[in-house]
């Protein structure tokens, strides 16, 4: 399974490669992705390729056109990923955008209007900020409720359990109370 | 001390990380690096656990400082690890083509990672491997975390054997490639080194450096010998015979998966030493061959060696490679799938170009409380970028560059603004505002500012000071207070009693959010004045604790 993880540079998408990497490893499975770090992170675009597999796979790249899964924190920068999708493509979006220079404002029904003419019907768009905002104070975790989501959705080939294992592997202890419940609300969303 | 790492555990590992647990089983020592992406990691993680492994590790003033000391450790006997990007390879160039001539008494392992596609390197697309013809050095070009480890492991011991610095090459999908990887045993060795003195073994001078690098050059045999043993540069067989792939890198990876694609199997030559190249091998793998793809990362090398090679044996093969894919950016699937279209005239349908008219891309910006987005609006309020040339370096303030501050005219390399506002400030009547950043000042800025007090221009040079390497990951640098740097250098040098000790008066330092005010008024009285001035801007990065805060969890 291919999966593209892709938000704004601060909002931890590497850390939830981790919590992907750890999960895969405690099923026995086998996973390569990649990465980027440095000055373009800074607030610019992030994309993690992360790729799931029973045995061996080779590249750590997903190819154009080739991602079975986008999940996305941010609805601009899921609409900057769409060529990596195919009418197979699930969707999984946060229902917010974080604003700057070049553009002010940009809605659910901009990103509906590049993504879905071309793609699957397969797009959700959640409310994961507002609910973590609401439920547990912070937006942060909002990932990590995707996450919850795509796990309990039977999208991603992982069980709750190993997900589980996966976020108590990456957060300490405090943290990882806040992102089991963030987890948790995956459920609801 | 707690071992962070478990025997016999699989962990998910970044190249990085595993060049790292490499360095622990084959028992390191001593660890020198300045932080530069995509080779950070390597840094970061040694600093954190160096106390629980009882290692030596410094970030050192930059990478030839990091190459001299580390060859210090060496030539005393250490295991030792220096680790740089590879623009820190050029800065470090000048003691490395000497140490190449040395045999250093402990093992030396040198990790270059380069940056194909200029993913986190705005300067330029390098191929580190050119170096090769001045150094006659083994360099080895792993293409997954696992054997990012191996590798290291292989090179400790290659450089122990042949005593000879051994050189790692990573590209950024390489070094930032996940994968599961198996810890090995981990020995520490705690020991003292000792110089004993060897002048024809340490020293480089003629006329026994003639002869220094006749025993290097004679080397190459040997090694080649030596990795054949112990499995290296494999030959995978594949069904077609006539056809055949000759990969490197995470190329060879691209090219496994477009394989399983196309569902062909090919003969694959991997080359896990570009140096010293398995030439037997190579030739034994053209031998009636109709047609080779060669595949690895930036400049056509392997490619051009094959071409000779060839000249030999097989003549008439055909050679597919940067021909096909092109000299720019990074190899991927889609590459290596075309140069197998190519060479089997397959019928592939390249992914349909869409047309989606994307929206504009998000560019970096500076976080939130960033002291030198304070910088920037002071600037932007004062002047009309138009009328002034800003010269700009290598570190957060490269931002500025982006919308809306759109203030930067040039960027080389480490230091470079100071040097080119000087040059611009000789030439021109223009008024000229170099940017340097606190990390970069001590990195490569001391000879640039006493040549432009020596022989006098007069820019503005404004030393964007948050009081961490910031853009790498928040690594402690000289000038970093001792309250953040509780694991690396025992001083903080103040930038400030450097420069007044060059006889720099007119100096001014501030904090750019609390004393904007006065940030202005400065850059006021330098579009009036033509007269060099200097103000330290000091704020601390909001996020200068990151690194020394995180904590390590595998």
């Amino acid at each position: 399974m291919n999966i593209l993880l892709t938000g704004i540079g601060g909002q931890g998408i590497i850390t939830l490669k981790k919590v992907l990497s750890y999960a895969v490893l405690k099923e026995g499975k086998f996973f390569r992705s990649s990465e980027l770090h440095g000055l373009s992170q800074k607030g610019g675009e992030v994309l993690v390729h992360f790729r799931i597999a029973d045995q061996e796979i080779f590249s750590p790249l997903i190819e154009k056109g080739g991602a079975d899964l986008i999940i996305s924190l941010d609805l601009h920068q899921a609409s900057r990923v769409v060529d990596f999708a195919s009418k197979k493509t699930i969707f999984i979006v946060d229902n917010s955008f974080s604003p700057f220079f070049q553009l002010k404002k940009f809605s659910q029904s901009d990103f509906l209007k590049i993504a879905s003419p071309f793609f699957s019907k397969k797009i959700f768009i959640l409310e994961a900020s507002k609910i973590c905002q609401e439920k547990l104070d912070s937006d942060v975790y909002k990932g990590t409720a995707l996450l919850g989501f795509a796990c309990f959705q039977k999208i991603i080939p992982l069980k709750e359990k190993s997900m589980t294992w996966a976020l108590k592997k990456v957060f300490p202890a405090d943290l990882f109370q806040k992102n089991k419940k963030a987890f948790l609300l995956g459920k609801t969303l | 001390m707690k071992k962070i790492f478990k025997k016999g555990e699989i962990l998910p590992l970044i190249g990085n990380e595993g060049i790292v647990v490499g360095a622990l089983e084959a028992s390191v020592q001593s660890v020198f690096t300045y932080p530069g992406t995509p080779a950070s990691e390597i840094g970061n993680l040694f600093y954190k656990i160096k106390e629980n492994y009882g290692i030596y590790m410094e970030y050192s003033t930059n990478e030839i400082v990091a190459l001299e000391s580390g060859a210090g450790t060496a030539f005393a006997g250490l295991k030792t690890l220096v680790a740089m990007k590879h623009f820190g390879a050029n800065v470090a160039l000048d003691a490395l083509i000497p140490l190449a001539h040395t045999k250093p008494r402990g093992g030396m392992v040198i990790v270059i990672a380069d940056d194909p596609s200029c993913h986190s390197s705005a300067q330029s697309e390098q191929d580190s491997r050119i170096l090769w013809q001045n150094l006659y050095l083994p360099i080895l070009e792993p293409s997954t975390p696992g054997e990012a480890k191996e590798f290291t492991k292989i090179a400790f011991t290659l450089s122990e054997t042949f005593q000879k610095p051994v050189i790692i090459r990573t590209t950024t999908r390489v070094s930032h490639q996940g994968g599961p990887v198996k810890i090995g045993q981990i020995k520490i060795q705690k020991k003292k080194g000792v110089f004993k003195k060897e002048k024809e073994r340490f020293d480089t001078m003629p006329p026994f450096v003639l002869k220094q690098k006749a025993d290097l050059i004679s080397l190459k045999e040997k090694i080649e010998k030596y990795l054949e043993k112990i499995g290296l540069n494999k030959i995978s067989p594949g069904k077609i015979k006539e056809i055949g792939a000759i990969t490197s890198g995470v190329s060879h990876l691209y090219l496994l998966e477009s394989l399983k694609k196309f569902n062909i199997s090919l003969p694959i030559l991997k080359i896990d030493s570009f140096y010293p190249l398995p030439s037997k091998k190579i030739i034994n793998f053209l031998r009636k061959k109709k047609k080779i793809i060669v595949a690895e990362e930036i400049i056509d090398l392997i490619e051009r060696e094959v071409k000779i090679l060839s000249k030999e044996v097989n003549p008439q093969v055909k050679i597919l490679g940067k021909d096909i894919v092109g000299l720019v950016g990074e190899m991927n699937t889609e590459k290596t799938s075309l140069l197998l279209t190519e060479a089997l005239k397959l019928k592939y349908q390249r992914t349909p170009k869409r047309k989606i008219k994307l929206p504009v891309k998000r560019t970096p910006r500076f976080c939130p409380g960033c002291p030198y987005w304070s910088i920037f609006n002071a600037l932007a309020k004062e002047i009309k970028k138009e009328k002034v040339v800003f010269t700009g370096d290598i570190g957060c303030y490269m931002i500025g560059y982006f919308p809306p501050f759109e203030m930067q005219d040039t960027s080389l390399c480490m230091g470079s603004s100071l040097s080119l506002a000087h040059g611009i400030d000789k030439s021109t009547k223009q008024k000229v505002i170099a940017f340097i950043g606190d990390s970069t000042f001590f990195h490569a800025s001391l000879p640039n500012i006493i040549n432009i007090v020596n022989n006098q221009s007069n820019p503005l040079i404004i030393i964007f000071d948050n009081q961490i390497t910031a853009m790498t990951g928040r690594q402690p640098h000289p000038g970093t207070p001792l309250k953040y740097k509780t694991h690396d250098g025992k001083k903080e040098i103040k930038i400030e009693k450097i420069l007044t000790a060059l006889g720099i008066e007119n100096l001014t330092i501030l904090d750019p959010i609390k004393e904007n005010q006065l940030l202005r008024e400065k850059i006021r009285e330098f579009l009036k004045e033509d007269k060099l001035k200097v103000v330290i801007c000091r704020h601390p990065c909001r996020y200068v604790n990151a690194l020394e805060k995180a904590k390590l969890r595998y």
